[in-house]
């Protein structure tokens, strides 16, 4: 296994390269002889083979484009990504598909998808979820994938705001996704103006921030309707097998089109000559060229890689990051009493959004989700062991200064401090784990890229996906989109925007 | 050297999957060819009712990807360029099969 990394959570001697299992072979071997097109540049190079480099590819190459995939991690996926460890399968990023509706739904994110991927409903094979919960000391609301469940549950929980609530359901309706200035309005302005109740602000915000939110303390106005839209709107669900199954489909579509992957390619440089880029410089020299590239880099990264960019403001970075516990149980999560599929939990009424204060963790706030509580149907066994997953925030910084041996030892200290603060919430599972991993900071950097391991990207979003260079365009978390069906839409509206028309 | 390495598909080079052109193509053959394409972009559609003469959009459910998709799956498919400003040209089957039938005629000549 190729890893330069110190802080190497997956040295298991039993870890599968996930290339083989997952990633159909390439129909061209690695060593096709040279030959006279060489030179002819690509239409499209991709950074980076997470959901949105992928869907963007499968646009560009089912349109004829030659298009080249690069990606520096040994595997694809980006933050949604998956391996193995002690024969057990675990994903990295995904808790749920959000923006879920049901086949035969003909608006939203994901019917889009569908489509513009030409992808069966069936193919994604999603269970939406059972039910989840908002828990807060002094109240809890619990949500499904219909909106009534939870309006019914604000109306008995905050009766007095039982109007302000329709009103923030019109607005959020009517958000128009791409305009600018209205996506940088403050969320805690514009609900605390509509809702007035800080409890039952802070108990919506909390949720929507732990699913997408790059900034601290406040929410981008955008970002909020999005998400309210992709989790209350539309919902949770998830495939039996995981992230798996959408990064197979993905990656055999785009490469029965034609399309190029190529993995542990990291680009070091885009080369610029006369104000516009001709192409891409990888990590080991070799040069490939293109008359664009569209990189999932991130904003501030794609920036630093272009040549005739000095140094960009390290300000502009995103922070916030977290750890992930995984508790693997001898039988199920409701066997235990344990039902929800997700539990956003907060201690007090305050909610705290931004990175650990003085330690490697704060474990004030999290997510708890098990994977066997979805409704997977018939013709579907649960998953055969139980599994909870708990995120937690953390400190990029402190977690990648920690040595080899500090770093093994925080991360069993924290595990059981982090599994400890989320028993408050939900029925101990503790005598039942029967193995356990996590995963930090500096593991999410390692298969993102992203500065500081900032899971939802830069602050700071760039909508129109644009860079000071006109063949330069951006797209994935720092375009705007987050999550699994965010960021495949990302990628499908920069393809569309920047990589079609102009052909 | 570093050349060598650097892998090539073959398949994509060689990729010249036309399906035709508009030549020799009747306007029920045109109308034909809008359906095809139509049914691949919104397969949960029943075109089999549609009216010709009422926009797509009011039918349909179609947004602006969608609208980009006709034009890119005409390219694809049968080598015909629609400008972007000619885009409204493509509004209910009517207008398309016969915005499309010149440009059948410069694909001949």
């Amino acid at each position: 296994m190729v890893d330069e990394h110190q802080n190497d959570d997956f040295q298991s001697p039993d870890l599968v390269p996930l290339e083989s299992e997952a990633i159909p072979s390439s129909p061209e071997s690695e060593a096709v002889p040279l030959s006279p097109e060489s030179d002819v540049p690509y239409d499209t190079i991709i950074i980076g083979a997470g959901m949105s480099g992928l869907a963007a590819g499968i646009r560009l190459a089912y349109y004829d484009q030659r298009v080249c995939l690069l990606e520096k991690h040994y595997t694809i996926g980006g933050l949604n990504s998956f391996y193995r460890l002690n024969k057990r399968d675990y994903d990295v990023g995904l808790h749920a598909v959000t923006n879920f509706t049901e086949k035969g739904a003909k608006k939203g994110p994901f019917s889009r998808i569908l489509k513009q991927l030409r992808f069966k409903w069936e193919d994604f094979a999603l269970a939406p979820q059972k039910y989840s919960r908002v828990v807060f000391p002094s109240t809890s609301l619990v949500f499904n994938n219909d909106i009534s469940l939870l309006t019914s549950e604000v109306e008995r929980a905050f009766p007095e705001r039982r109007d302000s609530w329709q009103l923030l359901l019109g607005q959020i309706t009517e958000y128009d996704d791409l305009e600018q200035a209205a996506f940088e309005i403050s969320a805690r302005q514009r609900l605390q103006e509509l809702l007035v109740d800080p409890l039952l602000i802070n108990m919506l915000l909390c949720p929507l921030m732990w699913y997408g939110n790059p900034r601290e303390h406040d929410m981008a106005w955008g970002q909020f309707c999005i998400m309210f839209r992709s989790i209350f709107l539309e919902g949770f669900a998830r495939p039996y097998k995981g992230v798996r199954l959408i990064l197979k489909n993905l990656i055999k579509r785009f490469r029965s089109l034609g399309g190029e992957l190529k993995l542990r390619h990291g680009v070091s440089r885009i080369l610029v000559e006369g104000g516009k880029a001709i192409g891409v410089e990888l990590d080991d020299g070799r040069k490939l060229f293109g008359k664009r590239v569209l990189s999932s880099a991130g904003h501030l990264e794609t920036l630093r890689m272009c040549e005739d960019v000095s140094e960009p403001d390290p300000r502009t970075a995103g922070q916030m990051s977290f750890i992930e516990s995984i508790s693997v149980l001898d039988r199920q999560p409701t066997q235990i009493g344990y039902d929800e599929t997700i539990v956003f939990f907060n201690d007090s009424d305050d909610f705290c959004w931004a990175p650990p204060e003085r330690d490697l963790c704060d474990l004030r706030t999290g997510v708890i989700c098990s994977p066997n509580n979805y409704a997977y149907g018939e013709g579907y066994e649960n998953l055969p062991e139980g599994i909870i997953r708990l995120t937690s925030i953390a400190s990029y910084d402190r977690w990648n200064q920690l040595d080899e041996p500090h770093y093994q030892l925080e991360k069993m200290r924290w595990y059981d401090r982090s599994i400890e603060s989320c028993v408050r919430f939900i029925p101990d599972f503790r005598p039942f784990v029967v193995d356990t991993d996590m995963f930090t900071p500096t593991t999410i950097r390692r298969f993102t890229w992203h500065d500081n391991g900032a899971v939802y990207g830069a602050p700071d979003k760039k909508l129109d996906g644009t860079t000071h260079l006109p063949n330069v365009f951006l797209c994935g978390t720092d375009q705007g989109f987050v999550g699994i069906i965010g960021a495949m839409m990302s990628g499908i509206s920069m393809a569309n925007i920047h990589c079609l028309r102009d052909e | 050297m570093a050349k060598n390495q650097i892998c090539f598909s073959f398949n994509q080079l060689t990729k010249i999957e036309t399906k035709g052109d508009f030549a020799d193509m009747a306007p029920e053959e045109i109308r034909q060819a809008i359906v095809d394409i139509l049914s691949d972009i919104a397969p949960d559609e029943d075109l089999s009712h549609l009216d010709d003469s009422v926009n797509f959009r009011d039918q349909m459910e179609l947004d602006s990807m969608d609208f980009l998709d006709i034009v890119m799956e005409l390219r694809k498919r049968y080598r015909v360029q629609v400008p972007e400003e000619d885009y409204p040209q493509l509004a209910s089957m009517d207008t398309t099969v016969s915005y499309l039938e010149p440009k059948m005629a410069n694909v001949t000549a």
